[in-house]
């Protein structure tokens, strides 16, 4: 086809693409007359025009890259980083035959859990799928110390998994591949395990895949896992055989396809390897391999292939362990051959029993070992970190008041179901909080005075206020809790938030009417164990009381019991057991509580228990009825920037006699960025309620009028819960653009500022608040971690366009006061801040050209461990560099203008600053206890205050780029009432 | 990003340009690894085309391997122009690679199964469709440029206008009939998706 003819094509195929298809033929007729070739060339060009439309449109690699996806296995997409149902899914932690493991917040709870997810070749398989789920609800009810807890069983899009315990520690798999452990350690974590199947085999659980790497070492002893799930491996292929369990429950004992478990040949019992009907039996043989590979090293029965160590299994006597290593004990070696007996007949018959020869075996490889086998062989409690642990931890040092409740039956407790009572706002947050003994009804406080609640029903009683009603302001306490009979419960009611015991009041609160009054200018801290009298503290400090005193439950009767020594104060008074003694926090002269001591009422000097280190503070401590103590230990967290701490809670053993602790305080529950509070449980120990914080972080827009001294009332822009920072404002000042992680993982958003629904722009996981606007306003810099578990691990300045795509790396470092600033148009420049020469410097580097780091704008001489906050002016001509301790601001020229400071007159503790859009004044927060007003100040110094909003814990603002608006975000923090009982 | 640095990665590009095989073999592992980084977001079950402009996925891998935008435009548009040749060597060269190692030696049959589960609308046959552009370069070069920046320079139809010094609308109409032409060839060479 020569070019001319070729040239006529095209233009005839352009005009009648324009055509409705059935005016095409009359035209093309027309423009071709007899060039029948002519047309049909057009013609079958026009027939390809609807299906071209899609036709190449994705770019050439992308169609590659499909084609290697395509020969690639299909691999399980990674959850990492993914939010399902409450759970914040973290790093993988393993994956095997029976799935994945991930590592899991559960955001509700603030807990670390695992979460198994079934490999999905068994998901897709509806028997498989039905045995899962039948095996996985009766292994939650397990609840032993030497069990992996599960929590429950979830489905999330048809997938489902399992919620469990997160341990730490190692497999015992990885600890044997270093060679025979010590022998006392075999027996000990033996008995353990003994122990564990007990428990299981009790229930009617047999776990039927005992192997090392489904045994866990944990730093208390030894935790089987996977129970009840080896047979899903297997295919349904025969009907499902019954047996009588040794214990209450339906055992579904078959096993269909004896090659189904090849992978674990090493382990499996002689009826397996047959493809027999397994019972609680076959976990005992293979308990036995694993004792057999723990003491000497190797596994007991092996072959070059697993045909070759089924046969052995079947045939062959294993060699004598004391043959591998002499090191063995004859006893251990009877009771490991005794368990890998091939008929079952002769083997133990029941875990209990392999149990005892053990613990006979442990007590005399340790002379000293007088103490009670089963309390001292057995993990004391529960250590897992978690929510529900501390809770457990209460409940079943509350039933150990019976010495009955001591046995092991104690620890049988079924799993907790925790679910949240209140759902109040960061503005009406729940204050405190008391369960009554009985468990009937739960009081606590929020902005409109206390409120009673029938936890059965919902109903609720609004205690009416007293006949002289509170001033504003004034809050309640219900912190001293409940009279043993529970009919009434004491309070404080405090002038404000930060009162003392001497503008403090005691009150009790009655079955009908309103508070009444015992005693003004005190703080009570606890009813004593019999009902009969209240301590309470007089003589307020910063942190508590200088003296503490008792008074009758009328308030009668008072004196003074004792009161701190050398400036210091008292605090959370907490009644022993037999009401002999207390226990309370003393804060040093600055208010932090340091130390917990106990007394003797009767005279004494005080018995130490705990004391903590620097940069630690104490609260909360509760001493129960068997003589363990709890406390929390708070530190500040390393992201000081939110505001947030950490927090422990551990407990400790007290002798009633001395005052002092039996023992070492071990930690029972960790928690990130906060705490529960509050804790109270009922007598029967089966329900418990507390308090836990959430972070709010909303976007307010306001007007900014004229002069930058004032604003409009600000409208509230984000309107979902969790984190909302505004990250600037699109070109045109009609939209904020804003990380939230309120819809699920943190994302970037666009929303317009008339609008109320936000527009997700990018999905960056590990996206933090810290992301400001480019000056185009068409990418966001943003800071994630380097490694995101850990904080210390530095950072990096990461891009990704508003529009979407995938971000990109610029450069890493660790920055100074968030991330990056940048200007607004038509100034073009963007800065990060560091400390340089060991923190005694800060530079402030242009991140500009394909290296990222570009060149040096200015430098600034501090204290080092000094609180800087910096801003890069709209304009590009200078930083302005907060010093926060000393609420001093430095102005930096980046034009080799001098330098120069002024002092914000009048105000302390300044947050955050951020500069107006004309560049004449900066926006600043003061934070303090009473909340966080943002102020408007010049460049000399005169601060007005913008807005303050109420229960605020930190605010900043970014203007638009016309300087018209301020998108303005807060920081609140909601409490609400959580409770914990038995499901 | 590990390997060259953006400014190594530039003058490859130009002495690649220039007629120095030995650069492509040092930019291929910049492009193989973009390409397998793209297949695990594939596998992950990502839809590029969802989540992603397709533009955008280029210019990303561009920006990764150079800094786009410290050039000017026209130099920009050469710049993608060679972007875009080399992302036609080296995908054409995989996907024969990849073509070869799965079919090798098969008979017809296969293919001919493997044609009747494609989908609605099927990927390309890399091979095929280059064979078929090479065609239309020759009755039409202008087009068999446009195709080459659009699809597999990933070029906007803007950008694919500065570099061929023409208008947008032209850049549009070569591009829809270009596309139907391809179609066209491919059906009548027999060519299905992989």
């Amino acid at each position: 086809m020569g070019p001319d003819r070729w040239r006529r094509v095209e233009e005839l195929y352009h005009t009648a693409s324009l055509l409705e298809t059935d005016e095409r033929g009359r035209f093309l007729r027309a423009s071709c007359g007899a060039d029948d070739a002519l047309r049909t060339e057009v013609e079958s060009l026009l027939a390809y025009q609807g299906r071209a439309e899609a036709f190449i449109e994705g770019p050439a690699l992308d169609v590659a890259a499909r084609l290697l996806a395509s020969e690639e296995p299909p691999a399980e997409p990674s959850l990492s980083g993914s939010t399902l149902a409450s759970f914040h899914i973290l790093e993988k932690l393993g994956e095997g035959g029976m799935g994945v493991v991930y590592e899991a917040e559960d955001t509700r709870l603030g807990r670390k859990v695992a979460l198994k997810f079934l490999p999905a070749t068994v998901a897709g398989d509806p028997h498989a799928l039905e045995r899962f789920r039948r095996e996985a609800r009766a292994a939650s009810a397990l609840n032993h110390p030497n069990i992996c807890t599960i929590y429950s069983v979830q489905e999330h899009a048809g997938r489902p998994f399992i919620e469990m315990e997160r341990l730490e520690g190692e497999p015992l798999r990885e600890r044997i591949a270093a060679g025979p452990l010590e022998m006392d350690t075999v027996v000990a974590l033996a008995g353990q395990m003994t122990d564990g199947l007990a428990a299981a085999h009790a229930k009617g659980i047999v776990h039927r895949d005992l192997k090392p790497g489904n045994v866990f070492i944990t730093a208390r002893g030894a935790k089987l896992l996977d129970f009840g799930l080896a047979k899903l491996e297997s295919a349904p292929a025969a009907p499902e055989r019954r047996r009588t369990p040794p214990g209450p429950g339906p055992l579904d004992a078959s096993l269909t396809d004896p090659g189904s478990v090849l992978g674990t040949a090493a382990y499996m019992s002689p009826e397996q390897a047959r493809g027999e009907d397994v019972d609680w039996r076959t976990d005992l043989f293979s308990l036995g391999a694993v004792l057999y590979e723990m003491a000497t090293g190797c596994a007991p029965f092996g072959g070059p292939s697993s045909a070759a160590t089924r046969d052995a299994i079947l045939s062959q006597e294993p060699r004598p362990p004391r043959e591998v290593n002499p090191a063995v004990p004859a006893d251990l070696e009877a009771i490991v051959l005794k368990a890998l007996r091939k008929d079952r007949g002769l083997r133990y018959q029941h875990a209990s029993e392999m149990h005892a020869d053990l613990e006979r075996l442990r007590r005399d490889l340790d002379p000293a070992g007088a103490a009670p086998v089963t309390r001292a062989s057995r993990p004391r409690w529960v250590w897992a970190l978690g929510a529900a642990a501390a809770l457990f931890l209460l409940l079943v040092a509350r039933l150990a008041l019976q010495p009955s409740a001591l046995s092991s039956g104690a620890l049988d407790i079924a799993r907790m179901r925790v679910r949240q009572l209140t759902h109040n706002s960061s503005e009406n947050s729940v204050g405190s909080s008391a369960i009554s003994p009985d468990g009937r009804y739960v009081a606590y406080t929020d902005r409109t005075g206390i409120q009673v609640r029938t936890i059965a029903t919902g109903e609720m009683r609004r205690v009416p206020p007293s006949e002289n009603p509170p001033a504003p302001g004034a809050v309640w306490d219900l912190a001293p809790g409940w009279f043993p009979d529970g009919t009434r419960f004491v309070a404080n009611l405090r002038a404000n938030e930060e009162a003392t015991a001497d503008s403090s009041s005691v009150w009790v609160v009655g079955p009908a009417g309103g508070p009444r009054k015992l005693r003004d200018g005190a703080e009570a801290y606890s009813v004593s164990p019999d009902g009969s009298w209240i301590a309470f503290g007089v003589h307020g400090a910063a942190r508590g009381t200088r003296e503490v005193w008792r008074m009758g439950a009328d308030g009668g009767e008072a004196q003074e019991l004792f009161e701190a020594a050398d400036g210091g104060s008292l605090a959370a008074i907490s009644w022993s057991p037999d009401g002999r003694r207390v226990a309370y926090l003393r804060a040093d002269g600055s208010g932090r509580f340091t130390a917990i001591e106990t007394r003797d009422l009767a005279g004494g000097s005080p018995a130490p228990v705990v004391q903590v280190a620097e940069g630690e503070a104490l609260w909360g401590i509760l001493w129960l009825r068997d003589g363990r103590l709890l406390y929390a230990i708070g530190q500040a967290s390393a992201d000081t920037s939110a505001g947030t701490f950490n927090c422990s809670h551990w407990q400790v053993r007290i002798d009633d006699r001395t005052g002092r602790p039996v023992e070492g305080p071990s930690r029972i529950a960790q928690w990130q960025s906060q705490c529960v509070g509050n804790l109270s449980v009922t007598a029967d120990a089966h329900r418990a309620v507390f308090l836990q914080w959430a972070f709010q972080d909303v976007i307010h827009v306001a007007d900014l009028e004229p002069g930058g001294a004032r604003i409009t009332v600000p409208t509230r822009l984000t309107l979902s819960e969790g984190r909302n920072i505004p990250s600037g404002w699109t070109a045109d000042g009609r939209a904020v653009v804003f990380v939230s992680d309120g819809r699920g993982p943190a994302a970037l958003f666009r929303q317009p500022i008339d609008g109320e629904t936000p527009e997700l722009l990018a999905q960056e996981p590990g996206i933090t608040g810290a992301a400001r606007l480019t000056p185009d306003a068409a990418s966001v810099l943003y800071v994630a971690l380097v490694r995101p578990s850990d904080p210390a691990g530095g950072q990096r300045l990461m891009r990704v366009p508003v529009s979407g795509g995938a971000s990109q790396e610029v450069l890493r470092g660790e920055f100074v006061d968030g991330g990056a600033r940048c200007s607004v148009r038509p100034s073009d420049l963007c800065a990060i801040a560091e400390r340089r020469a060991f923190g005694r410097r800060l530079v402030f580097t242009a991140v500009e050209g394909p290296e990222g780091r570009g060149r040096e704008l200015a430098r600034l001489d501090i204290v080092p461990g000094g609180d800087y906050r910096w801003a890069l002016a709209p304009d590009g001509s200078r930083l302005a560099v907060l010093d926060a301790r000393a609420a001093s601001i430095r102005l930096l020229s980046l034009a080799g203008e001098p330098p120069r400071s002024f002092d914000v007159a009048g105000w302390r503790t300044l947050g955050y600053v951020s500069w107006t859009a004309d560049g004449q004044r900066l926006l600043v927060p003061s934070l303090d206890a009473r909340g966080a007003p943002l102020l408007s100040v010049d460049l000399a110094g005169n601060a007005t205050v913008l807005w303050e909003q109420k229960g605020s814990l930190g605010t900043s603002a970014i203007p638009s780029p016309d300087g018209r608006r301020l998108a303005i975000w807060t920081r609140g923090r909601s409490g609400n009432l959580w409770m914990a009982d038995r499901p | 990003m590990a390997g060259p640095s953006s400014h190594e990665v530039t003058a490859l590009l130009q002495a690649w340009s220039l007629g120095d095989e030995r650069a492509l073999e040092k930019l291929m592992p910049l492009v193989y690894g973009e390409l397998h980084r793209l297949a695990r977001r594939h596998m992950a079950g990502e839809r590029a085309s969802h989540t992603l402009q397709t533009t955008a996925l280029i210019h990303e891998v561009y920006v990764r391997l150079v800094d786009v935008n410290s050039a000017s435009i026209q130099d920009r548009a050469h710049f993608l122009a060679i972007c875009a040749r080399l992302m036609r060597n080296i995908l054409i060269d995989f996907a024969r690679s990849r073509r070869y190692q799965k079919r090798g030696g098969a008979s017809p049959h296969v293919e001919l199964d493997e044609a009747l589960v494609v989908s609605a609308s099927p990927d390309p046959d890399l091979v095929a469709l280059d064979d078929a552009l090479q065609r239309l370069a020759a009755v039409d070069p202008r087009k068999g440029q446009v195709v080459e920046l659009r699809f597999f320079g990933g070029l906007s139809v803007e950008e694919t206008a500065v570099a061929l010094k023409v208008s947008p609308e032209t850049v549009m109409r070569d591009w829809k009939l270009a596309k139907a032409w391809l179609l066209r060839e491919l059906d009548r060479t027999g060519a299905h998706g992989p």
